[in-house]
């Protein structure tokens, strides 16, 4: 198996499962009415440090995973993914990418972008925008603390997985693009 | 080697392609990358919801069976003999409403069949409030099944897997569903509302006629009407906690207050409709 194929890998797997331990985690947050939302975060390692064929199609794949489990047309997500690792490649060259600041910095502009599309794409069933808005502002502040909170470990996680299936990008430094 | 202009807009450009080949990729192909994505994760979501079911066990397992025999005993104790009423009395109204049918000759409603379900994990955000249970087609759930819980109304089965099914409860904005006011026969609508952090949920009701009045000291139930045959009449969905005119004076309009127990909900049933007899 080649390395951006080990890397897709290792991102898809870790992130996937970042995933679904998020809906556990909202499942108990649930009758306090709080959600959190870390789409960001799954990405940000990838889009900075991998190959960019790997973290495009670890994006897509990612996407896909989160589509299948909400009411959302099929591919929204995967492709919201998919262009936010375009724009992070797009300047990814330009950002000091092996701080750890940056890429949290990174994970929660990804985060605050993803919420803002969905919530654009859902607004209009709500009964109250008011009320809807204000329910965004308070799922946005608690989820990007969150995503602020864990990144270091989850990017430590992503890291150790690369280093460990010998896909780490330390040992092939990334180009511009690939 | 290609040029750094090119080399720059190679993510866009693939982006692009995949933009299109997934515009034009045929609906089956979609359907079938969804619902295997979607059975792929979900052995992992049950089995988180059988390791709770287990914490409660060992959790419960912690107490001695004396305390439990009498905490058991102390909820039982009443309800035993209230349960016995109610279920005289359903047997005489079942009794009564197949003696008005066969008088007036209407068709006779429509049976469920009750399936109990587990919740393996509630899905409350700002667009959407869903729970997953873990009961399926493999059960015989029906895609449109109405969902109850001991609070009233809880949703309606939107999504049904081989193992698992999707409930969109009805705290949830797009829910819509027809309703009267209990001791009122004329229908008003029901919708969901959006959830603020850390308050009960909240529903919203419109077309109330303009001579029914409710107040948050003096709340009125609001009840399924039965019209649109997907929930059963009668079922409780909250309760009126405020009205206003509308601006074009011809109905109210007002907020419900809904059962806070629907944000905690654990155990639901399933109402499957039963095939009417030819």
């Amino acid at each position: 198996m080649n390395r951006a194929v080990r890397q897709y890998v290792v991102i898809t797997v870790t992130a996937l499962g970042l995933a679904l331990l998020m809906r556990v985690c909202n499942h108990h947050l649930a009758p306090l009415h709080i959600s959190l939302g870390a789409g960001g975060l799954l990405i940000t390692y990838a889009a900075l440090r991998l190959h960019a064929k790997a973290a495009m199609a670890a994006a897509f794949t990612i996407g896909l995973g989160l589509d299948a489990a909400s009411p959302v047309p099929f591919g929204q997500n995967a492709l919201l993914l998919l262009t936010a690792v375009c724009l992070v490649l797009g300047v990814r060259h330009r950002l000091p990418r092996e701080e750890l600041a940056v890429g949290i910095a990174v994970a929660v502009v990804i985060n605050l972008f993803l919420l803002i599309a969905r919530t654009l794409a859902f607004a209009d069933a709500w009964p109250d925008p008011s009320a809807g808005w204000l329910r965004v502002f308070s799922d946005l502040v608690a989820s990007q603390v969150f995503v602020a909170l864990i990144a270091p470990w989850f990017f430590s996680l992503q890291r150790h997985s690369l280093v460990w299936l010998g896909a780490d990008s330390v040992q092939t430094p990334v180009t511009r693009y690939g | 080697m290609p040029s750094p202009r090119i080399d720059q807009a190679r993510p866009y450009l693939t982006l692009g392609i995949v933009l299109l080949a997934w515009l034009v990729l045929p609906t089956v192909f979609k359907r079938v990358l969804r619902v295997s994505f979607y059975e792929l994760q979900a052995p992992v979501e049950i089995s988180f919801s059988y390791l709770r079911d287990l914490q409660d066990f060992w959790a419960l397992k912690t107490r001695s069976k004396n305390e439990i025999i009498e905490a058991a005993r102390d909820q039982a104790r009443g309800l035993g003999a209230a349960y016995e009423v109610t279920l005289q009395e359903n047997t005489a109204l079942h009794a009564e409403i197949e003696r008005l049918e066969t008088l007036l000759r209407l068709p006779s409603q429509v049976d469920y069949r009750s399936e109990p379900a587990r919740v393996v994990l509630r899905d409350f955000n700002a667009w959407w409030q869903r729970i997953t249970i873990r009961k399926g087609s493999t059960q015989g759930i029906t895609v449109g099944s109405p969902v109850i819980y001991a609070g009233g109304v809880a949703g309606r089965v939107t999504e049904v897997h081989a193992y698992t099914s999707v409930v969109e409860l009805i705290s949830s904005p797009g829910v819509r569903i027809a309703a009267t006011f209990e001791g009122d026969t004329r229908p008003v609508g029901f919708q969901g509302g959006v959830n603020a952090p850390f308050v009960a949920p909240r529903g919203r009701v419109e077309f109330v006629p303009l001579d029914i009045f409710a107040t948050a000291a003096q709340p009125r139930r609001l009840v399924t009407s039965g019209l649109g045959g997907v929930y059963p009449p009668g079922l409780a969905l909250g309760r009126v906690v405020s009205l206003e005119t509308d601006t074009d004076g011809l109905f109210k309009t007002g907020g419900v207050q809904l059962d806070p127990r629907l944000g905690e909900l654990n155990e639901v049933v399933v109402l499957v409709p039963l095939p009417s007899a030819p």
